[in-house]
């Protein structure tokens, strides 16, 4: 916080409790899988198998083919049905590649392991691309574009602070998969050249930071960085800002820094040494609307509906179903949508009703955005349609965290006022057009 | 099973407007008991029940109206509307602006004029572009100036003495003294043991209260820390050039209200920019209005209009503050340079404009001047004066003399004024003039009171007909008292 700015994060209650040492559930694919044909919104994407073809766990069935390159796998064994439009957990329509699971599981891997010891850069940046590695926060972006175009990199940032309300699904992973998860560091940080790495991690993860501590110990310019419970901690201009008190333009190779998240790590290092993609997923099912809130080790493609009914089922009767945490991810009206390669919760919360009432002009949007920009006067430009207000409050910065509407004493929903202020202004006619 | 559509975030902190506007109340009410303590000390259970009196015509006037207005025009359930509207806020903050002498009919008329022009018409809560108590106080103060006063006792503000008796500076450490010991010193004014609005008073108390609600994030620390800053710098300017000290910038800041305006007032969100650079302009333009209100203005207390002029700026300060927050420091450090600068050279020009009251000091004569003085035979004949008392005080006699002064010919039932003669007889001259008793008006005769003047006698032969003393301007009639005093005396001793 200074003079002109708040304190642009906030501490929100995690409620991780909940799930952060229940059992691990592992749950099986049923008669069917579905492999949503998307990435990062984009539907680009060319089938390589046809009806009838066999498949097996591992299989590269799919391919991203715009400007980049994202290969999508099968994640059971079985034979290829067709392709269906379904509901995605983008809340769209979107085409999914339906598998009938023959359910043994056979393995056989596309990709080949490396020893990324011995490999040279280009080598592993090829390799992490065909493995089809995304980032595993949640926002599913193609991971080797980072290392491709990486340029005196000093510092890689491992995000392990999950600062979502609700999910453990990164802590589970680091916790599970620690060796993997070292191993994926030292294989990335050799990838961008950075002189250290960080394991940035929340401090009030006490357990999992003693054992991280101890496991760094004897890995070279791997350090374990203790961040403060806030939100959005995890998002990358907050997390960077904090661990370097220096904010960048566009991206944080602006500094020399590349940030990842930690099941990211975690599932480069697995490709690496067994060859297998993302195929299966740690994913937080929590939520005071479930029967019983746990962690589950669910194969991609399987729909939470499924899931669910295997946790016990629904214990409300008017609820939201949330693909992702309560603060970013979409209510998502009906229980069909499938586990992505970058799915990390599902979250199910009770519907209550809040009562919207006049705006105060506190300013509690603007003291925590993020973000930086003005939220409340976005809301307000977007009623009005004034595209030039709404160009000068920079509304392109808002990742749409959802801190405005969280603290919003009035219970206006600041968000989606500024996600309208983003379509008046994409809507709006070009300047010097027409 | 039902899966309900809304748009993320599907989280919330918990926070509300209600609870808000619930500490908000309990802050202002905290002030108000103050207030009541202070009357009924000060005063007496008249002025408690007047003062709740008050507060209760103007609760009952801004809900009523707001209920009115609900089922009329907005067409909504009236209870569900003001629950979600708080007009008791402006009606408490109105009430604890107001001196405790305001009759009943103002504070409804000021009532009404907040709740309906500068509230509701602008579309109720939230869209208001000034500060509704403020209008209502505006109001009161412009119509009913003259007839606030109800029956019941105050006495006159720290501003309002500082601004009619003493031009707004002094430099001189008796008038200091003399002035600020009228309110129990700069101590006094802290904790507010001294007539004023009704809630404006206790410095020490609306502090505190500011403190709690900023730690709650209620009201937003920056408007009141550079409200008062801003108050405090432009002030001690004005002290450096007149050399007036500390205490000076000190009194500005501790009265007039400007500290519960800091808290209370400023701090309104409705009213403010709600960008932090913008409540940082905003604050210091409230504390330069009202250092030059009160300086150069015709108003004693100029916290309510620069709030009110401020308000107006709001928009401009929102259309400066537009951008990503933290760039604004740079974007903006133009304009607060500017600011500052024209702040400093505004108060720096009005300082110049205006001079410190030098206290009035009788004229010390040379002793005979034959133009200029009364002989006491003329001073004698026309204000008779009769020894009453003869005293002896070791070598020297005291005589008691009641001579009759200002108060023959000007009241009923005049009493004259008695004066003690020292005399030494060995010799034979006047050793000390004092009153006993002085029943002339209380200002004419002031002057001639004062010990420079009575100290002329000593030493004077009492057996000198024509010795005599200057008059002093505007209390001739006081000081021919004097000398036909020592006149009686003189002669009885020879």
């Amino acid at each position: 916080m200074s003079l002109f700015t708040g304190a642009m994060r906030k501490h929100v209650d995690g409620k991780k409790d909940l799930t952060n040492h229940t059992e691990l559930v592992k749950v099986q694919a049923g008669e069917k899988v579905y492999i949503p044909l998307i990435n990062m919104g984009s539907t680009k994407v060319d089938v390589l198998v046809k009806e009838g073809d066999t498949v097996s766990v591992g299989t590269k069935i799919a391919m991203r083919n715009d400007n980049f390159v994202v290969p999508i796998f099968s994640s059971v064994s079985g034979t290829v049905v067709g392709v269906e439009k379904r509901m995605h957990s983008c809340l769209k329509l979107v085409e999914h590649l339906v598998i009938a699971n023959d359910g043994k599981y056979t393995k056989k891997y596309d990709i080949q392991p490396l020893d990324w010891r011995k490999a040279t850069r280009e080598e592993l940046v090829e390799f992490m691309m065909n493995s089809g590695m995304v980032g595993c926060g949640g926002a599913g972006f193609p991971t080797y574009i980072k290392y491709k175009f990486a340029k005196d990199i000093h510092t890689l940032i491992i995000n392990d602070v999950e600062c979502e309300p609700y999910i453990t699904a990164d802590y589970r992973e680091s916790e599970i998969h620690m060796p993997l998860l070292l191993e994926g560091v030292s294989a990335m940080k050799k990838m961008c050249g950075a002189k250290v790495a960080y394991i940035a991690i929340k401090e009030t993860k006490k357990e999992l930071i003693a054992k991280l501590k101890e496991a760094v110990a004897n890995v070279e310019g791997v350090e374990v960085k203790e961040v403060p419970d806030v939100y959005p901690m995890g998002w990358e201009r907050t997390l960077v800002y904090e661990i370097t008190k220096q904010r960048y333009d566009k991206l944080p190779s602006e500094l020399g820094i590349i940030v990842n998240n930690a099941t990211t790590a975690v599932s480069f290092a697995k490709a690496l040494t067994t060859g297998e993609p993302i195929v299966s997923k740690i994913v937080t099912f929590s939520g005071d609307a479930l029967v019983k809130c746990a962690n589950v080790e669910v194969p991609v493609g399987v729909p939470v509906g499924e899931i669910i009914q295997q946790l016990g089922g629904y214990s409300k009767e008017n609820i939201h179903l949330i693909a992702g945490g309560p603060m970013m991810g979409k209510a998502i009206v009906n229980d069909q949508f499938v586990i992505h390669a970058y799915t990390n919760a599902v979250t199910v919360l009770e519907a209550k009703e809040e009562k919207e009432i006049g705006c105060l002009r506190c300013g509690r949007c603007n003291d925590y955005c993020p973000a930086g920009i003005q939220p409340v006067r976005l809301n307000n430009a977007a009623k009005i349609k004034d595209i030039d207000m709404i160009e000068k409050l920079e509304v392109q910065r808002c990742i749409e965290c959802g801190m405005c509407t969280y603290v919003c004493p009035s219970h206006i929903k600041v968000t989606e006022g500024v996600r309208k202020a983003k379509q008046v202004l994409a809507m709006a006619p070009k300047k010097g057009g027409k | 099973m039902k899966f309900k559509l809304n748009p993320a975030p599907n989280y919330h902190c918990g926070a509300s407007t209600r609870k808000i506007m619930l500490e908000l109340t309990i802050a202002l009410l905290v002030v108000f008991a103050f207030g009541l303590f202070h009357q009924f000390t000060a005063h007496g259970m008249k002025n408690v029940i007047h003062v709740c009196a008050l507060m209760l015509s103007s609760v009952a006037t801004a809900v009523i109206v707001e209920m009115l207005w609900a089922v009329c025009v907005v067409k909504v359930n009236p209870v569900a509307y003001i629950r979600d509207s708080f007009p008791w806020v402006t009606s408490i903050i109105l009430v604890l602006m107001v001196p405790a002498n305001t009759n009943i009919y103002p504070i409804i008329i000021g009532t009404l004029f907040a709740i309906v022009v500068a509230k509701l018409f602008f579309g109720g809560f939230g869209q208001n572009v000034f500060n509704p108590a403020a209008i209502g106080c505006a109001i009161i103060f412009s119509f009913f100036a003259t007839s606030l006063a109800a029956d019941v006792q105050t006495f006159a503000t720290p501003t309002k003495t500082i601004a009619a008796t003493y031009g707004w500076v002094m430099n001189d450490p008796s008038l200091i003294g003399e002035f600020l010991d009228k309110f129990g010193g700069l101590w006094g004014l802290f904790i507010g043991s001294y007539d004023g609005a009704i809630g404006e008073t206790c410095t020490a108390l609306i502090l505190l209260c500011g403190v709690y609600l900023a730690v709650r994030k209620v009201i937003d620390w920056r408007v009141p820390v550079f409200y008062l800053g801003t108050v405090f710098v432009l002030a001690s300017i004005i002290g450096l050039v007149h050399g007036a000290g500390i205490w000076y910038p000190v009194f500005h800041v501790l009265t007039g209200g400007v500290v519960f305006g800091a808290v209370f007032m400023a701090t309104d969100p409705v009213t403010n920019p709600t960008t932090n650079a913008g409540k940082v302009i905003f604050a210091i333009g409230c504390g330069l209005l009202t250092v030059l209100i009160r300086v150069k203005g015709s108003l004693p207390e100029g916290v309510l209009y620069s709030i009110l002029l401020m308000n107006m700026l709001t928009p401009w300060i929102e259309r400066a503050c537009a951008g990503v927050q933290y760039q604004l420091g740079k974007k903006l450090l133009p304009l607060l340079t500017g600011l500052v600068a024209v702040s400093v050279g505004l108060v720096f020009a009005v300082a110049n404009m205006i001079a410190p009251v030098v206290p009035e000091i009788p004229k010390v004569p040379e002793f005979l001047n034959a133009d200029k003085h009364f002989t006491m035979a003329d001073s004698f004949e026309e204000y008779p004066a009769k020894v009453v008392n003869k005293a002896k005080d070791g070598d020297y006699v005291v005589y008691k003399v009641e001579a009759n002064g200002y108060a023959f010919g000007h009241y009923d039932d005049p009493e004259p004024n008695i004066f003690l003669i020292t005399i030494d007889p060995a010799s034979r001259t006047v050793v000390k003039v004092a009153y006993e008793k002085f029943n002339d008006t209380e200002y004419v005769g002031d002057n001639t009171m004062d010990s420079r003047f009575l100290s002329q006698f000593e030493g004077m032969s009492i057996d000198d007909d024509n010795a005599g003393v200057d008059t002093v301007t505007n209390a001739t009639i006081t000081s021919q008292s004097v000398i036909s005093a020592v006149q009686a005396a003189v002669q009885a001793a020879r």
